[in-house]
């Protein structure tokens, strides 16, 4: 046995020989520079004579990124990070960042390694990071700002970035079973101030267990607690724990090919010697189960899923959000005349990266209930049980056409503050149309279209008024090659949402303690113009003239609108 | 923390009970694997990326795909509501530079280490605020570093190239001032900044892209630009100078008329965005600038200061003509509603016909404080003969600047320079700027606007013996100011380390320091009831360089004797006025002397003396009653001299040590505080990689 161990470890390294075959130093990072000269107007101005009407920045910044190999099984990678504001002049205004150290590695050509700074995901009920709002289609005219955002937030694929350590380790049968996969992570997600705030962690395992090609479980657990010895003065403690299994299987025979995934976990949040914190630990669960067909001529997939999660499972990692909306936005962060903060609108969330989380969070955050209602914490959203539909065609040879549809129909499972329940409709339609290929053009010429319908509805009950809240979302983007290379790109989103909800407060437990009507009546539309150079795929100049403009007839007196020119020279390498 | 242990074990107890289940069920081996993906699989990412993979494959979010090793297993789910169709990376994708492109296995690393010591011994402090001792400057100093932001001790340079038409890179200025305080960090900075670079070719032309800064750039000497003026002693050096000794220096003047100068000269500092096309149609080139001189930077508000400007160009033969415009604009108020602007749009050309060379630049400016504002003329003409035409060549240059026509960064100075909201210096004191303090004697090339004037000049050799000879004369278009300024030639460096970037400072509140340089201000005092003097003033300069290389046999030695001699008056004059008539004269005299001692080492000599007069019109000092300002007491007589040597050897063609050590005296007759005595040794050792 122990000969045909070595034998089967020797070969496994011997097949991936070829990936070490690379230079001891290597170099990656970014580079860009941005400028921003924007102009206030609208409504707002009449009565406001303390805010600025215009505002101008920009900075350069290169990131560094420095992997060194010492051997064939150990990488270091270092990203540094250089920004100069575009205001500082003779070293003014600089600011120097680590912005990634990562090694990692092979251990006795087993178990391999990861420390430092991380990227981790698991499944979207364990372990997450949902895509934010208004990110409904393809317009490259707005891609360009969001990989910007993306990058700037460590938002890489789905996974969170975290500061730990991570280790896994495999073993392959030849016989029962293909093999078992074990992983683990643990990090720090606060650090303790050593008196009364004490440290948290993140922690993170999952077994797989591959019993063929078609046939594989996982169980997966994630748990973000608090120690409480690492603060002083302080007993107090939480963790939220949550454990899932998850299976898929799947087959393929002649023209079609088919699939069956599912999950199913619970949660469990603890509380220890925190006297005002419920009594009882606040527990659910979940299950998610999907069926996929693929047909391959034409190439039509149809998805249809079963969700229910229940209205106490709590998921840290997998529910946390990317977009703050209470955060300040980076240009024209306040205003009227009493300098209040100005909320956000959707040409922040677009644009603005510093309106972003990089952390999970032990608590369900805000949200604004006119962007997304439905599922505002991804799919791992509590007290949501209902159905998804998903679509998606290519079948169009020649590549001239793509769409897609996603539709939820979801329900609450526990009234919130009254016996009824909300009920959900999420509807979403993306469509690319490459003209070019339509008309025989080599260029690109390319019309991208989304759109997005959310309902909320519920009854009133005595003392508790419905709930009727619609919004619409709608994208479009057009691009087209001029010349090699440069394209002219023109974006435009539309966002439009009336009605009511109540907002549910949560307390320190994540407990609902109250809730704050909400009525909305507005729109919002951001369009997007300009040129992009592409020197590659990764590196492109672009000049874009931007406009954004809002009506809240609820709040007409400071409607404003926001009207820019930006200049991006942005560099991935 | 025994707790925390304890309930971390207990949470994994079931994950683990399940591997030991399957591990005692098992008969297995452990899995082998690399490092994993990102920058350690470099291809598979691009393949990734490039395969164009089916709209399944690419909207698909796997489940466990994120960690440290992706593609360890198969995708578990599709069309989550996050999923979106098209040929894209996934919508929460990102795109991480460690999976983007090819990696880079090279970056390009350059630059130089620059130790500069300095020892400074004056015989008594001087004065920067006399009323405040404690404001003197040290009169003992030894310390490293010039004050100036020379990078001491190393100018790191790293970049990358991506590809071959794109380029990012940056400039660390890593610190060493030798201080012995081992316990506070050093901090790095960067010297100019980040620079990313782009090109590409089209059909129509080439186009160029410089983002970031500081960008060292120019448009046309009127709108953006930096007077080119070569009348100077080489005895000093400068931090951005090569390893070459001053032997070596010398001899590239006596050969070529010019000295090696930086890519900065003629130049001014940018940042922003600079986009270049060439190879246009038609002959036609144009360059557009959008983002900040250094009068626009402001760090404490986002109230927009901001500049453009431009040129575009059609060549045709060895000549163009174009059309330049530079324009800075800064909001003044808080609420970013009133603005400020200076504009100047010019025509240029240059012409070359039978050796003849014409240059040419006119146009118009204006100085708007939060409104309209008149526009002024700006013409400069050059016309330059051929020698066979002529017998010597003679370069003959007529200007006229109206005071409207002002600007920070043209290649002339600029009093009036100041839009309001600038929180920069407007002098060219703190900006670097062209712009200076009153009507100025000046070199024979700088001019000034609010003047109309000619010069001359021309150059000549007898065998080892050449000279050239330029003279200058101008005269204001308006009466403006009273004030009269006059530089510190000889010991213009020295002086400047005193205090630098001040304006009013010194024992009578005279002195400006601007970089490496210093000047100080009289005034008139036949003024009319407005304050301004009687007539409009003229400004003269003659100068002259000769250069004689004496046969020493294999020891090659140079003498150098450049004489500057200038003078402000009442009315025009075409050569510098002698005599008490003029308000102000001005003389200095440097003569150098230049040893090759070997081929590695040169040896270099200095002697100055220079001598400021003002005439009965102007301030009077305080040696006769003891009272600054009485009639009784003398107008200004000032004497400065400097005596100093040098030591340059080359040690490798990257490797430089170079001593110098001066001795300068400064004192007025009649302003007596005037009392400068003193010397300063400076090495410097530079190492180029």
């Amino acid at each position: 046995m122990l000969r045909r161990l070595l034998l089967s470890a020797a070969v496994c390294a011997w097949a991936i020989a070829p990936a070490f075959a690379q230079n001891k130093v290597q170099f990656g990072g970014a580079g860009r520079l941005l400028i921003d000269n924007a102009q206030l107007d609208g409504t707002l101005l009449e009565t406001d004579t303390t805010t600025a009407r215009r505002e101008m920045g920009g900075s350069a910044l290169f990131d560094l990124g420095i992997t060194i190999r010492p051997d064939d099984n150990t990488e270091i990678t270092a990203i540094t990070r250089v920004e100069n504001d575009i205001d500082g002049f003779w070293g003014a205004g600089i600011v120097f960042q680590l912005r990634q150290l990562t090694a990692k590695g092979v251990i006795a050509n087993s178990v391999r390694y990861g420390i430092g700074d991380i990227d981790v995901a698991l499944t979207p009920y364990t372990f997450w990071n949902n895509a934010s709002e208004f990110r409904i289609g393809q317009t490259p005219a707005f891609n360009v700002f969001r990989d910007i955002i993306d990058y700037e937030n460590f938002y890489a694929d789905s996974a969170w970035r975290q500061q730990g350590v991570e280790a896994e380790w495999g073993l392959q049968f030849n016989r029962g079973i293909q093999a078992l996969r074990f992983r683990g992570m643990i990090a720090k997600n606060r650090q303790t101030d050593f008196f009364t705030l004490p440290d948290r962690m993140m922690a993170m395992g999952q077994i797989g267990l591959h019993v063929n090609n078609n046939l594989r479980f996982h169980l997966n657990a994630t748990n973000l607690f608090e120690v409480a010895e690492s603060a002083q003065f302080n007993t107090e403690e939480s963790a939220t724990r949550v454990i899932s299994l998850s299976g898929s299987t799947g087959g393929e025979k002649e023209k079609i090919r088919w699939r069956l995934d599912g999950e199913g976990g619970a949660s469990s949040v603890v509380f220890t010697d925190i006297p005002e914190a419920p009594v009882d630990n606040i527990e659910d669960f979940f299950v998610d189960v999907r069926g996929t067909v693929e047909l391959l001529q034409p190439r039509l997939e149809l998805q249809l899923g079963y969700v229910d999660v229940g209205a106490d499972f709590r998921s840290p990692a997998a529910q946390s959000r990317r977009l703050d909306v209470d955060a300040p936005a980076q240009q024209f962060g306040f205003y009227t005349n009493r300098e209040v903060q100005r909320p956000l609108n959707i040409r922040d969330v677009l644009l603005d990266p510093l309106v972003y989380e990089r952390t999970i969070t032990p608590g369900l955050q805000a949200f604004v209930p006119a962007w997304d209602n439905v599922r505002p914490y991804g799919v791992a959203t509590p007290n949501r049980r209902g159905l998804d539909l998903n679509v998606l065609w290519n079948g169009d040879t020649a590549g001239r056409f793509e769409a897609g549809m996603q539709a939820a129909l979801l329900t609450e499972l526990r009234g919130e503050g009254t016996t009824e329940k909300r009920r959900f409709v999420d509807l979403r339609l993306q469509a690319a149309w490459h003209l070019n290929r339509s008309i025989g053009w080599k260029k690109d010429l390319s019309l991208h279209l989304a759109g997005r319908y959310q309902s909320t509805s519920r009854d009133g009950t005595p003392g508790v008024s419905e709930v009727a809240l619609n919004s619409v979302i709608a994208e479009a983007g057009l691009t087209w090659e001029l010349i090699d290379q440069l394209d002219l790109m023109a974006g435009l989103m539309w966002y439009q949402a009336d009605g009511n909800e109540f907002i549910a407060e949560r307390d320190g437990f994540n407990q609902v303690d109250f809730f704050s009507a909400y009525t909305v009546d507005a729109s919002e539309w951001f369009g997007s113009a300009g040129l992009r150079y592409r020197f590659n795929e990764s590196i492109n100049l672009s000049l874009q003239m931007q406009q954004w403009s809002g009506m809240d007839a609820l709040s007409p007196q400071t409607d404003y609108s926001i009207r820019n020119v930006l200049l991006l020279y942005n560099m991935f390498f | 923390m025994n707790m925390f242990f304890s309930r971390l074990a207990g949470f994994w107890v079931g994950v683990l009970c399940f591997a030991g289940g399957a591990l005692a069920s098992g008969e297995g081996h452990a899995l082998a694997g690399a490092p994993g993906t990102g920058l350690g699989d470099p291809a598979a990412a691009l393949d990734a990326a490039e395969s164009g993979t089916t709209l399944a494959a690419s909207t698909a979010p796997t489940s466990q795909a994120s960690g440290l090793w992706n593609g360890l297993v198969d995708s578990a789910w599709i069309f989550l509501p996050d999923a979106l169709p098209g040929r894209y990376p996934a919508p929460a994708a990102y795109r991480d530079p460690r999976k983007v492109g090819k990696p880079q296995e090279t970056v390009t690393v350059g630059g130089y280490v620059r130790f500069f010591g300095y020892n400074r011994n004056l015989q008594d402090p001087f004065p920067v605020i006399p009323s405040n001792p404690f404001a003197n400057t040290p009169p003992y100093v030894l310390g490293v570093g010039d004050v100036y932001r020379d990078p001491p001790l190393m100018l790191l340079n790293i970049g990358a190239r991506p590809t071959s038409a794109t380029y990012i890179g940056m400039d660390f200025a890593l610190p060493n001032f030798f201080t012995g305080d081992l316990d506070n960090p050093r901090n790095i900075n960067l010297n100019l900044g980040i620079n990313l670079v782009g090109s590409f070719n089209t059909d129509v032309g080439r186009f160029a892209v410089q983002a970031g800064g500081i960008n060292w750039t120019t448009l046309s000497p009127l709108t953006y630009g930096a007077p080119e003026i070569f009348r100077f002693s080489l005895f000093e050096r400068s931090p951005w100078d090569n390893n070459s000794t001053s032997i070596e220096r010398i001899n590239g003047l006596f050969e070529n008329g010019r000295v090696i100068v930086d890519e900065r000269f003629g130049r001014q500092a940018f940042k922003g965005f600079l986009f270049d096309g060439t190879n246009l149609p038609g002959g036609f080139e144009f360059r557009a600038l959008y983002g900040k001189s250094p009068v626009n930077a402001n760090l404490n508000t986002d109230v927009p200061s901001f500049m453009t400007g431009g040129y575009l160009r059609r060549s045709f033969g060895k000549g163009f003509i174009g059309y330049n415009t530079v324009n800075y604009v800064n909001y003044i108020d808080s609420v970013a509603e009133l603005k400020s602007s200076i504009n100047l749009h010019t025509l240029q050309g240059e012409f070359n016909w039978d050796g003849w060379k014409l240059k040419a630049e006119a146009g118009i400016g204006r100085i708007a404080n939060a409104g309209n504002a008149e526009f002024g003329e700006g013409i400069r003409l050059r016309l330059e003969s051929p020698k066979r035409v002529t017998g010597l060549p003679i370069s003959v240059e007529v200007y006229r600047l109206n005071q409207n026509f002002t600007n920070f960064f043209g290649s002339f100075l600029s009093a009036n320079a100041n839009i309001s909201g600038q929180t920069q210096s407007i002098s060219g004191v703190a900006t670097g700027t062209a712009a200076s303090f009153a009507g100025s004697i000046t070199d024979v090339g700088q001019i000034a606007n609010n003047q109309q004037g000619i010069a001359l000049n021309t150059d000549f050799a007898f065998g080892e013996f050449k000279m050239n000879i330029g003279i200058q004369a101008s005269q204001e278009l308006e009466r403006v100011s009273n004030r009269l300024s006059f530089g510190h030639r000889i010991n213009a460096l020295p002086y400047s380390r005193f205090v630098t970037f001040s304006n009013g400072v010194g024992p009578y509140g005279r002195w400006n320091s601007f970089f490496r340089g210093v000047a100080e201000d009289i005034t008139i005092t036949r003024v009319d009831t407005a304050g301004l003097p009687i007539g409009r003033n003229g400004f003269n300069t003659l100068q002259a360089q000769a250069i004689y290389k004496v046969d020493a046999g294999p020891v090659p030695i140079y003498a150098t004797y450049l004489v500057t001699l200038g003078s402000v008056q009442n009315g025009f004059s075409p050569v510098p006025l002698f005599g008490d008539s003029a308000y102000l004269r001005a003389h200095y005299h440097e003569l150098d002397l230049y040893i090759g001692a070997t081929d590695a080492v040169s040896i270099v000599l200095t002697y100055g003396r220079e001598r400021i007069r003002g005439n009965q019109y102007t301030d009077r000092g305080d040696d006769v009653t003891g009272t600054l300002g009485e009639l009784e007491n003398d107008p200004l007589d000032q004497r400065g001299r400097l005596l100093g040597a040098g030591l340059d050897i080359k040690a490798s063609e990257t490797i430089g040590i170079y001593l110098r050590h001066r001795r300068f005296r400064q004192n007025g007759e009649s302003f007596t505080l005037d009392n400068i005595q003193g010397h300063e040794t400076t090495a410097e050792i530079k190492i180029f990689f």
